[in-house]
């Protein structure tokens, strides 16, 4: 089963919204843009969805997230 | 790794035969466990790509590295616009809730430069948002003019590009831009 046959409203069903949301304000943007992404598409369509984000708090962290200026960078281990 | 021979049925009826025989493939370590896991996480690092050095080896300064493909920010923003997009589409209180929350500028920003799927998505965003809202659409005429009439030529050039992607993105922009 690919994760295109779940529907959205499945996944906003069994709580996504939330851990979605908090997923946001995570330092790395490689997951704060994955949580957009899956934001996107549980809202696409959905009315009730979109009400559900906004009122989870997802439309602050996304408006600061567009306004990022650096990607992901870690400090190599030593012996890299 | 060959998969070992399945001991012959005689074999294992001397052993416990109330016990489930055991994996075949690498059962002869114990760490057979863990050869599924790993073989799980092989399939996910296919997704990854190898870290791109950001500073020569020799640098004096810790070595940074990228673990991401391509500019991190840069697709962050386009996923962050696409669902800024994907929220105030027929919405009129998420339309008016990304105002409020000082989405307009960014998304603005983001028409004139960036991606060519980042300045979609931001323009699709606008188009979105300003959808039968004349405040909006006001707030972001407003910005984009003030761009036309900067003082220096890239700026300007940069709204231009931004009132043609957002033009393009919808008919009803290309009223309120020309009003």
């Amino acid at each position: 089963m690919t994760s295109d046959c779940i529907p959205h409203q499945a996944i906003a069903g069994i709580g996504a919204i939330t851990p979605l949301v908090r997923l946001l304000h995570e330092e790395s943007t490689k997951a704060q843009g994955k949580a957009a992404g899956a934001l996107a598409s549980i809202a696409m369509g959905s009315k009730d969805n979109q009400t559900a984000i906004a009122a989870a708090g997802g439309i602050a962290p996304l408006v600061s997230l567009l306004s990022r200026e650096h990607g992901d960078e870690v400090i190599a281990p030593d012996g890299f | 790794m060959p998969a070992r021979p399945l001991p012959s049925p005689s074999s294992r009826a001397t052993t416990r035969p109330t016990r489930a025989p055991p994996p075949r493939l690498g059962a002869s370590h114990p760490s057979w466990r863990y050869s599924k896991v790993r073989a799980r996480l092989a399939n996910h690092a296919d997704g990854l790509c190898a870290p791109a050095l950001h500073a020569s080896a020799h640098h004096s300064a810790p070595l940074r590295v990228s673990w991401f493909e391509g500019d991190g920010a840069e697709s962050a923003k386009k996923a962050a616009a696409s669902a800024l997009w994907s929220f105030s589409a027929n919405h009129a209180q998420n339309q008016a809730a990304i105002a409020e929350a000082g989405g307009l500028a960014p998304l603005v920003a983001l028409l004139g430069v960036g991606g060519a799927e980042t300045q979609l998505q931001a323009a699709g965003a606008l188009a979105a948002i300003a959808l039968d809202n004349p405040q909006n659409q006001n707030t972001i005429a407003t910005m984009l003019v003030q761009l036309l009439t900067a003082p220096d030529t890239p700026t300007r050039t940069k709204a231009a590009r931004a009132i043609s992607n957002l033009a393009r993105a919808h008919t009803s922009n290309q009223e309120a831009l020309a009003k």
